[in-house]
């Protein structure tokens, strides 16, 4: 009865194989959904400008950062702030019980790849104050320069806002700012990556949806009301 | 002492598949993941380590199970165990290499379609005791290991100036208007690289051959 | 003459076998052959030879190749002088083109050469003048601003990845050239992307205003709803400018009239094919009405360009008359010239006008219509096997 024998061994595998297996699942699952959370609290911190970007910082110190100052929040319809579940969560840097400034996720699609990241605003609502992507799939040397530092330090200082307070967003230009904006307009644009065309008006396409969706919390920041 | 050690058949079986018998240059497997892994000297030591922890354990296990597996079933329950031991290599770096992890993404998944694992079991852990077994895990874990981290750190250097993450190439150079080779990034840059190293392996092995 | 030719009869001793100098036997007879023919016959069995061997040959498409390199030594001193706004006489812009263009053929050739001899002195065989060619076209296909180290690296890939690990010269099924090419393309897409056009170093110095955008890059940028041709006019180019070739471009691709030039001394000497050139067009034509055909007011309007602007944009000329047609990586047998020549015009529009990401698409169209010539032959050759008549029926 060889069939017999391989039904009992291979039955035996499984069952030997699958308690392994559970134990490990089980074992590890704590660290692993710690290492995620940690990972996403590191990029929001250094989107906010808390820590150094030059700096590496243990999983502790991140936890203990984040809790501190970020606290995970939700944007309704009307732009205020809630606990409740949306689809627009909101990470908000509140230092001695004022807002500092927030960060919010951003996503849209680049050349190759959809890029994600973060973007994070002044609590004057009209004022960027970094960018990050932490996941992309961009040609090396073109299209992923937008993890350079040259890139994202660009947008620092930017207004999404005219000077009526219509939303405006911040355009990424081909080429450089300087050759192809008036001064007037030159807060409102960053730099280009030469030879990534695509890939920068994908960005410019995502800060504008993104931005947009966030909208109408951003201009209860501008009414100087108080959201949190 | 050391002659017994180099007399001996573990010895013979632990080097060939460093030199001669190397599994990515001379018998050109498990070649997809030295292509995906190689981007950066770091995420090619995990993996290397991964592999050869998932390779020697998968020979030893196999060969000590080798006269009770039922032929018919054979290569159901090569991959079972393989497949368990990637699983839990898997969750071990999730836990414990995070970075690393995420940049090494479904690869560490993918040591179970690795054609050095499952090449090493029906060639040898079937057919010898599980003492050599372990040793020809271990040295084909090694032979990979030794192309995939020269790769990488061919490839890192050339394509972001670093080594292990660590910025080697002087500020000075960039200055004279040197840039970082975008190829490497690319995966063709791995095959480009370990076609010149199979080249080079192949030439001193024939030159050697002729020399005695 | 007679004179140099007993000069170099007195050193054969020292290159041939015993002399001191016998390793390097390839490069004194190099020298030899290049002056004066080779002595060599043949010593097997084959009695038919061409007298057109590999050297007269590769020199016939030296020949070809000197119309589009005057000019483009011409053309780099010309978009030079008019993007910094300054008026400048014939003799200045030749002046500056020379200075820009020298430095990178000489790296070329000595890089190239370097190669070349040391593979054919450890190998034990000729040097092959296929590097002369390989070191002019590939300095052709680069914009002026390419930084000299790159040309470097990018020909020694060339012959050593492209050409040398198959075993050289005859063995390569990849044109060397466009390899070399293909390597700097992208290990550093930012020198062949972008402004990199005329030979001006910085934005600062270039006058405002102007713009070194390249017909192609006009084209792939013009956004709904203004159509292709209006951009290129507004841009200044007329189809009549794109033939001339007074546009900013790679060193030798801008003058679709001297490629012809150049395709007419080709196909009257019999070195290449005119059938992968006309193969080619008709891929093109054939692919860009397709392509007209398909517009709609939410496509790109790049879909629209006519078949004839896109035989006269961008390297689409220089490729199909000197790189598709080598003859060691192209296809030999007629039939499958045509299909290659077709499908490197119809993957050249395609590669243009539907990936956003090259601009241009002749280079990726031709390497990779080279990897299939083989299979071409084969195809070719095992159809008419299949249809002969077998004897004694």
């Amino acid at each position: 009865m060889a069939s017999n024998r391989s039904l009992v061994f291979a039955f035996g595998m499984c069952v030997v194989c699958g308690f392994g297996l559970t134990l490990a699942a089980t074992v590890l699952k704590p660290h692993q959904l710690r290492n995620q959370r940690v990972d996403q609290q590191r990029n929001i911190l250094k989107v906010l400008g808390v820590t150094d970007p030059n700096q590496s910082y243990s999983a502790d110190a991140i936890d203990d950062y984040y809790q501190q100052s970020v606290q995970k929040r939700y944007v309704n319809d009307q732009g205020q702030v809630s606990d409740q579940v949306s689809d627009r969560p909101i990470y908000l840097l509140v230092q001695n019980n004022t807002l500092r400034a927030y960060a919010i996720p951003i996503s849209g699609a680049g050349l190759w790849s959809t890029l994600y990241g973060y973007l994070s605003l002044e609590a004057d609502g009209e004022t960027l104050r970094g960018i990050t992507f932490y996941q992309h799939g961009e040609t090396p040397g073109l299209g992923a320069e937008i993890d350079a530092a040259w890139f994202q330090s660009n947008f620092v200082g930017k207004k999404i806002v005219d000077a009526n307070g219509t939303f405006t967003s911040v355009g990424v230009v081909r080429g450089a700012v300087v050759d192809s904006i008036s001064p007037d307009q030159r807060m409102h644009y960053v730099d280009g990556i030469s030879g990534a065309t695509v890939t920068s008006r994908g960005v410019d396409t995502l800060l504008k949806t993104d931005l947009q969706r966030y909208e109408a919390f951003a201009k209860r920041l501008r009414r100087k009301e108080r959201v949190i | 002492m050391w002659r017994r050690i180099k007399s001996s058949q573990a010895f013979a079986v632990f080097t060939a598949p460093l030199s001669i018998k190397n599994p990515v240059s001379v018998l050109v497997l498990g070649i997809c993941s030295s292509l995906a892994v190689t981007i950066q000297l770091k995420t090619a030591v995990v993996m290397v380590l991964a592999m050869t922890v998932v390779l020697t354990f998968s020979n030893g296990i196999l060969s000590s199970l080798r006269k009770i597996i039922p032929k018919n079933i054979r290569i159901i329950v090569e991959l079972i165990v393989i497949a368990s031991l990637v699983i839990v290599a898997d969750q071990c770096l999730k836990a414990f290499m995070f970075d690393v992890s995420k940049q090494l993404s479904v690869f560490v998944g993918l040591i179970i379609t690795n054609c050095i694992i499952m090449g090493r079991a029906e060639a040898f852990a079937l057919a010898n005791n599980p003492w050599l077994s372990v040793w020809d895990g271990l040295g084909n874990g090694l032979g990979y290991g030794i192309i995939l981290i020269v790769v990488g750190a061919i490839r890192e250097l050339g394509g972001a100036g670093t080594l292990w993450g660590i910025s080697v190439m002087p500020e000075a150079v960039y200055d004279m208007g040197y840039v970082n080779m975008g190829l490497m990034v690319y995966a063709p840059a791995a095959f480009i690289v370990i076609g010149l190293m199979a080249w080079l392996q192949r030439t001193i092995i024939s030159d050697m051959r002729k020399g005695s | 003459m007679k004179f140099l030719y007993r000069r170099l009869q007195a050193l054969a001793p020292l290159f041939e076998k015993g002399g001191r100098f016998e390793r390097l036997y390839p490069l004194y007879e190099a020298v030899v052959t290049i002056h004066f023919g080779s002595s060599d016959t043949t010593r097997g069995r084959v009695q038919v030879r061409d007298a057109l061997d590999t050297k007269r040959f590769m020199i016939l498409v030296i020949i070809a190749l000197i119309p589009v390199t005057l000019f483009g030594i011409y053309n780099v001193g010309y978009q030079f002088y008019a993007a910094i706004g300054e008026p400048a006489s014939f003799g200045s812009m030749v002046m500056k083109g020379l200075t820009v263009f020298m430095p990178i053929l000489l790296t070329s050739y000595a890089v190239g050469g370097f190669w070349e001899v040391l593979f054919a002195v450890v190998r034990k065989h000729e040097i092959n003048e296929g590097f002369l060619v390989t070191g002019l076209l590939f300095p052709l296909t680069l914009p002026p601003t390419i930084p000299l180290w790159q040309v470097a690296l990018g020909i020694s890939f060339g012959i050593v990845i492209g050409k040398e690990v198959f075993g050289g010269t005859g063995k390569n099924f990849l044109n060397p050239a466009l390899t070399a090419r293909a390597f700097v393309y992208f290990s550093y897409p930012a020198y062949l992307s972008g402004e990199v056009w005329t030979a001006v170093s910085s934005s600062a110095s270039r006058l405002v205003g102007y713009t070194s955008a390249t017909p192609l890059g006009v084209a792939a940028a013009t956004a709904q709803p203004q159509a292709v041709t209006d951009a290129l006019s507004e841009a200044g180019y007329t189809v009549m400018h794109c033939m001339i070739g007074l546009i900013p471009g790679s060193i030798g691709e801008t003058s679709v009239l001297l490629c012809l030039v150049g395709a007419a001394i080709l196909i009257v000497t019999g070195v290449a094919s005119w059938r992968t050139m006309v193969g080619s067009v008709l891929g093109v034509v054939v692919t860009a009405t397709v392509l007209n055909g398909l517009v709609s007011d939410t496509t790109i309007p790049f879909l629209g360009m006519s078949p004839l602007w896109h035989l006269v944009v961008g390297s689409f000329a220089f490729g199909a008359v000197f790189m598709a047609t080598d003859p060691v990586s192209s296809p030999d047998l007629k039939p499958s010239k045509w299909v290659y020549g077709f499908g490197i015009g119809v993957l050249t529009v395609l590669i243009r006008v539907v990936n956003p990401a090259y601009p241009e698409g002749v280079m990726l169209a031709i390497l990779l219509m080279n990897v299939f010539a083989p299979l071409m032959d084969y195809s070719v050759a095992e159809y008419r096997v299949r249809k002969r008549i077998p004897n004694g029926l």
